[in-house]
């Protein structure tokens, strides 16, 4: 993988992702921001990760991410967004 | 367009990324596949296409069922089921081009994971479309 790196971009996408689910969920003007520049929260989301995606894969190809291989990183990182994404909504639901 | 089409896209393209998988899956066995690279191209691709009638669904026309649903007795298949689904379809594309990619750079073995992570979740979402879907339906 030369010239990009899938791990890192995929990595750095799902954490971000799940920062924005959470984060957008309890700060109101960052999901109305998204809304308002994006015309729906949901694309803002899709077009800021779509972004994140293309540019890490293009500009760190470091092999290692916190002294972790990229391999295991991005496998880990995608499993526990996806995990996370949904244990925080069982918990928003029950909890709100 | 109107929803149906967009939604029978929708159906037909999450079925492909269901069935195009296992077949990937089944070419990384081989020792030499002559498919394993178009199909991980087409997979890849179809899988950012499906963002299309998947955004105009949820962006369009969603918002209508959205209602009915958290009006009526299962409101958590909106707050849970659907804002799963909606976010993790985000990631399936991502997932996919991972998986094409590894495909491309020859590390074929490597792939593999990744596409069983993209049918998984493809059927998971496939059952939780199906869950939103009969909320939704006005009895």
């Amino acid at each position: 993988m030369k010239k990009f790196n899938y791990y890192n971009a995929v990595s750095s996408a799902s954490i971000l992702l799940t920062m924005l689910v959470i984060s957008a969920e309890f700060i109101k003007p960052l999901k109305d921001f998204l809304a308002s520049v994006f015309f729906h929260h949901w694309i803002g989301k899709a077009v800021v990760i779509i972004l994140v995606f293309i540019l890490v894969g293009f500009l760190y190809k470091e092999n290692r991410v916190f002294n972790v291989q990229d391999e295991k990183f991005a496998w880990n990182s995608t499993i526990i967004s996806l995990v996370m994404i949904l244990l925080f909504f069982i918990i928003h639901y029950f909890i709100r | 367009m109107s929803r149906d089409l967009f939604l029978y896209l929708h159906i037909l393209v999450g079925l492909a990324l269901i069935l195009l998988p296992i077949m990937i899956i089944f070419q990384t066995q081989e020792k030499k596949s002559k498919w394993i690279k178009p199909l991980s191209f087409i997979t890849a691709l179809i899988s950012w296409i499906l963002l299309i009638p998947s955004g105009n669904l949820y962006v369009k026309f969603y918002p209508a069922t959205k209602t009915l649903i958290k009006a009526g007795s299962r409101p958590w298949v909106h707050s849970i089921i659907m804002e799963t689904k909606e976010h993790w379809g985000l990631l399936l594309p991502m997932i996919a081009t991972v998986a094409a990619g590894l495909v491309f750079s020859n590390k074929i073995k490597e792939s593999r994971k990744w596409w069983v992570l993209l049918m998984v979740l493809s059927i998971l979402m496939g059952i939780m479309g199906w869950i939103i879907t009969n909320a939704g339906v006005v009895r």
